[in-house]
């Protein structure tokens, strides 16, 4: 017999097993059915508590079982029968509350004689066999064997668990078998948030409260780790927890959030891990909300003043001075700008301020209220391509928008350093329209400072999406240039699906890149299509021809293509044919640059940390041509690599990657190139509330006149200090910048202080969370003020600040109500609905709750009666002051429990209508106070019956007498 | 069909390896600083300035870096460093491609005196004019 079979089988036999046993067990199942067979009798036994001892033990409950006649009721002893015991342990695992069929030997010391057997379950394990049995004389001393079929416990404990014993007897000798199994090791780590909401400004520390609990059949060892994320630092001892089964523990892990402008969900993963691996897993949602310094924007404008300089150049030690507003000053109007200056602009280091984002010739103010903004500095505004692309300068913008309309206007002039050149306007009317919008523009656009161009535009824009995923658009004008005049056309097509993405893009503007456009003639086209779930086609071109009207032309062509293979879940394959060609031709010569090349190139994703590689290889063909010279036409084959790894850490993001390019030297390209960065950013080697972040790289390039000073290398960090006070440096040492021979480090320093001032703005909405000890939802004489309690009011969310007062600035839809994040709170604490609010000034009680234990029991009457009624049978009812209702239902111990009763007064009932006996309460109803967060001593409730009402039939005077 | 695009690739490569070097004559040696300023033309016109170090490499070839300097106006000016590989086509039309990451800015100039000037192109129409005057040896 196959072992196939033979697991079959004994299937088979244990679901018969199973069904007689279940048949048996039925509450209507006959007593008793006895037939005769062959000197025995066959009994099907009523359904009884089966004794525990073997020697108690009955013919029973659960199957049919063959006895000798002279063993019914109960065997006798054999006198002076010898006893002894022994232990059988099945072979293989049995995990809790499986069923088991077991077959248990008979005692070598019975050969084959007649033997009888008493069965009885060890423990909580259930028997689903016949409880005795006898066994005939066998013709041979074969081995033989009892079933017993038993189910395991649901909470057995890993290991060694005697399930039944079994006593085998005859005439002289009596042996008691122990049926043990090894019950299978169960590990089951259940985790859970004490609580649901985690809310945090950047920056702060958030504490995250956790339950971890065994519900497994086997002390555990484990480890509790949060997964490392960037930016963050989480304080945690990775010490190992011993939990027994059933054990229950309270982890508490403090996280340093990242510093803003970081916001949002950020889902932080705890693991349980075993020396086996991860055995539990639980999500808990951090939710950044928008910094304090926000906040203090939501009063009023923040000024921020800073004083930077460099050192270690040539230039750059003269003090530059920034000043910046950010926020608004009324409800109606709110103001950006900033001020960068020097005090020597011949001083001033270009590349070290701008490093640190302090550039001259930047300044502007911005106001803007509803509708509207008005911009007076450096400033610009970005037109159709073919009207004249991008304007920049010194002067004014503005953009008035109502209703449908919108108004954008530019009137700038140019200007860098001390130079000044032309003027640049424009307009631009906007209509919008029921699926687009159409534009009218007209433009002046002069460059005189380093060339002399002027443009005149004017025209119409067109721009509609029919339907979802596409997008149509059309510019159709005239432009004027100083050389020339003529048609300003473009045509836009943007269609994107589940599947992929066509987008398509033609220009004609005369005069071309001499006058604010792109090229003459420009015909752009990009896609994507995924033709299968793991492959994507995409495909890029691009041709155009311009005619600047300097001397010079240039014409550009290109295409690229290539599938890209999804391998698995993390894996990409991309191959990429590319060519493009560039012509130039100007009175110095005609250049024509064309390039071939195929990669191939693979990505992957393990453990979070992004590998990429690629490698590819072509043709480059450079074709000069003199004007009265010879035509140099170099050709040569390319090679060029790369690879990159990137991961975050706990400590920051890191980085790596390198390159390795190859040329033919006729090419006129650098033989070879090698480069080779290493980067991290965010790193976080301190922890604090003012512990800075850093960001490092260094960077290596290898060719033939490389500067000899390499590396570069490059360290910058932001510090918050106290009192809204930041310090930032940046140190550079750059061979590529400053070529061979001494390499100075640069530092670019910058420090700067915010200061929020007062807004001329109400609030929309304020008010105060207040612990409500007494529970009725009104702020008394005494109830203080709750900090960091999380109050949300539609989708503005902030902590309540160490007075418990929190304010909204902004408007809500619908002027909603604001409300706490019950998710927020600590365990037993409740956010009852508040009163309403005066003066739209909110006070949102919170109040601790307790816990409230009562003891049900049936309780004998004088009488000497007691219901049948179990107190699981019973419903405990708690009413508070104001009539709501909390409902409890007793265990089978009669253990009913509330776990969050408000502060209140409350009175305790019984409920009977889930009984058909006359009931009541053998107490008057108790009625209880409870004080918040108070721990009350357990509530005794007794019932009984009813007095019986007894009338003696008037013997006793009129209307008889009851008692 | 990866593996036949694997195949392509070198395939490709060495197939372009065939062609001769120019004849330069006897160009001046470039070794040295360059002051370098331009324009940039086209639909995002800006200035250019930087500093150019070179180092000969060859009869006819330099290379070298430049520190470059875009200011289109916007108030934020971009400092760059790219580096440079060029030759001598003849003993006065210096070409040389200043390359950052997979851009090429490609230069064709006369040299006169110390000063090369001439124009430059990337692909994609943008284009301008470029001098660059050494200060230094």
């Amino acid at each position: 017999m196959t072992t196939s079979r033979r697991l079959l089988l004994a299937a088979a036999l244990a679901l018969a097993v199973t069904a007689l046993a279940v048949a048996a067990r039925r509450p209507h199942a006959p007593d008793r059915v006895a037939v005769t067979t062959a000197g025995a009798r066959t009994v099907r036994s009523p359904r009884v508590r089966h004794p525990r001892t073997p020697a108690d033990a009955f013919p029973a409950a659960d199957t049919t079982v063959t006895v000798p006649a002279t063993t019914f009721p109960a065997a006798p002893r054999a006198p002076r029968a010898r006893m002894s015991a022994s232990t059988f342990r099945r072979d293989g695992a049995a995990e809790p509350h499986s069923l088991q069929v077991i077959s248990v030997p008979v005692p070598a010391q019975f050969g084959k004689k007649q033997v009888s057997y008493a069965v009885s379950p060890s423990g909580d394990a259930d028997l689903l066999s016949a409880h005795s049995g006898t066994l005939p004389e066998a013709a041979t001393v074969a081995p033989r064997a009892t079933m017993v079929v038993t189910r395991v416990p649901v909470g057995a404990a890993a290991g060694p668990l005697e399930v039944a014993r079994v006593e085998f007897r005859d005439d002289s000798v009596t042996t008691i078998v122990g049926v043990e199994l090894t019950i299978a090791r169960i590990r089951r780590i259940a985790l859970r948030p004490i609580r649901t909401s985690n809310a945090v400004y950047p920056g702060q520390h958030a504490r995250l409260d956790v339950v971890a609990q065994n519900l497994g059949n086997a002390p555990d060892t484990l480890r509790f780790l949060i997964d490392p994320l960037s930016g963050w630092r989480v304080e945690q001892s990775g010490s190992p927890v011993v939990l027994n089964p059933g054990e229950q523990r309270e982890l508490h892990f403090d996280v340093r959030t990242p510093p803003p402008p970081a916001s949002g969900f950020v889902p932080l993963v705890l693991r349980a891990r075993a020396d086996t691996g991860a055995v539990a897993r639980l999500i808990l949602p951090v939710e950044l909300l928008p910094d304090a310094s926000g906040e203090m924007r939501t009063h009023g404008p923040v000024v921020t003043a800073g004083i930077a300089t460099s050192a270690g150049d040539s230039i750059g030690h003269a003090p530059v001075f920034g000043l910046a507003i950010d926020g608004p000053l009324s409800d109606k109007v709110a103001l950006r700008g900033k001020y960068v200056g020097t005090t020597d602009r011949a001083d001033y280091n270009v590349y070290a301020m701008g490093r640190i984002g302090y550039f001259l010739d930047g300044s502007f103010l911005t106001a803007s209220g509803r509708g509207w903004s008005v911009t007076g500095g450096r400033t610009g505004m970005g037109f159709a391509p073919v009207f004249g692309w991008n304007a920049y300068g010194l002067g004014s913008s503005a953009d008035l928008a109502r209703g449908p309309w919108n108004l954008g206007l530019l009137a700038v002039q140019e200007h860098f350093g001390s130079q000044t050149g032309g003027i640049q306007a424009g307009a631009q009317v906007t209509h919008a329209l029921p699926k687009g919008s159409v534009a009218l523009t007209a433009t002046h656009l002069e460059e005189t400072i380093f060339s002399d161009h002027t443009l005149d535009a004017a025209g119409l824009s067109y721009q509609i999406s029919p339907r979802a995923g596409l997008t149509l658009g059309a510019d159709a004008g005239w432009r004027v240039t100083d050389a020339t005049s003529g048609p300003a056309a473009a045509l836009r097509l943007d269609q994107r699906t589940a599947r992929g993405q066509f987008s398509l893009s033609a220009e004609h503007a005369a005069g071309g890149s001499g006058a604010f456009a792109r090229a003459t003639d420009a015909l752009t086209f990009s896609t994507w299509r995924r033709l299968t779930e793991g492959l994507v086609l995409r495909g890029y071109g691009f041709g155009s021809g311009d005619t600047p009207g300097t001397g010079s032309t240039s014409k550009n062509r290109g295409f690229a293509v290539g599938p890209s293979v999804k391998l698995g879940s993390r894996s990409n394959v991309d191959v990429n044919l590319s060519t493009n060609q560039s012509e130039f031709s100007s009175v110095t010569g005609t250049i024509t640059s064309t390039e071939r090349m195929a990669t191939l190139g693979a990505r992957t994703s393990i453990r979070g940390v992004n590998v990429h590689g690629s490698i590819g290889g072509g043709q480059l063909q450079r074709v000069t041509d003199l004007p009265a010279g010879p035509t140099f036409d170099r050709t040569g084959g390319r090679l060029l690599m790369t690879a990159s790894v990137d991961g975050a850490t706990p400590y920051g993001v890191f980085s790596a990657d390198g390159s390795y390019e190859m040329n033919d030297a006729t090419t006129g390209q650098l033989p070879r190139l090698g480069t080779f960065t290493v980067q991290a950013s965010r790193l976080r080697l301190f922890s604090g509330a003012h512990a800075p972040t850093l960001d490092a790289s260094a960077w290596i390039n290898s060719y033939a006149g490389a500067p000899t000073g390499g590396p570069a290398v490059r360290i910058g960090s932001e510090v918050q200090l106290p009192s809204q006070f930041s310090l930032m440096i940046d140190v550079e040492r750059n061979p590529y910048l400053h070529g061979s021979g001494q390499v100075p480090w640069v530092a670019a320093v910058r420090f700067e202080r915010s200061i929020g001032l007062p807004g001329i703005r109400k609030p929309t909405t304020q008010g105060s969370v207040f612990d409500d000890r007494n529970g009725n939802g009104l702020r008394d004489a005494g109830e203080t003020g709750m900090a960091g309690v999380l109050v949300r009011r539609g989708e503005q969310s902030m902590l309540t600040r160490p007075d418990g007062s929190f304010k909204f600035f902004e408007p809500a839809a619908g002027n909603a109500a604001p409300n706490i994040d019950v998710g927020s709170l600590a365990i037993g604490e409740i956010a009852p609905t508040p009163m309403a609010a005066t003066r739209n000034a909110w006070a949102l009680p919170v109040t601790r709750t307790s816990r409230l234990l009562v003891n049900v029991n049936a309780a004998v009457d004088s009488l000497g009666r007691i219901p049948a009624t179990t107190p699981a049978q019973v419903t405990v009812v708690v009413t508070d002051s104001t009539g709501a209702v909390w409902i409890g239902h007793p265990d089978s111990a009669g253990r009913a429990e509330f776990d969050a009763l408000p502060a209140g007064r409350y009175k305790l009932t019984l409920d009977f209508t889930g009984s058909s006996e006359r009931l009541r309460m053998k107490v008057d109803a108790p009625e209880i106070m409870i004080t918040a967060g108070e721990s009350l001593p357990p509530v005794q409730l007794p019932y009984g019956f009813r007095a019986v009402r007894v009338f003696d039939g008037g013997s006793n005077g009129p209307g008889g007498r009851r008692r | 069909m990866i593996r036949r695009l694997l195949l392509l690739a070198p395939a490709i490569l060495l197939a372009g390896c065939s062609t001769s070097l120019p004849g330069c004559g006897s160009p001046p040696d470039l070794a040295g600083t360059w002051s370098y300023t331009g324009t940039q033309t086209g639909a995002d016109p800006a200035s250019l300035s930087g500093t150019m170090t070179l180092g000969k490499t060859g009869t006819c070839t330099v290379s070298g870096t430049l520190s470059l300097t875009v200011n289109d106006g916007d108030g934020s000016p971009e400092t760059t460093p790219w580096t440079i590989s060029g030759d001598f086509l003849d003993d006065s039309i210096f070409e040389f491609d200043a390359t950052q990451a997979s851009t090429d800015r490609h230069h064709l100039g006369t040299f006169r005196a110390d000063t090369i000037a001439g124009n430059w192109m990337l692909s994609g129409s943008t284009s301008g004019s470029f001098t660059i005057v050494k200060t230094g040896t």
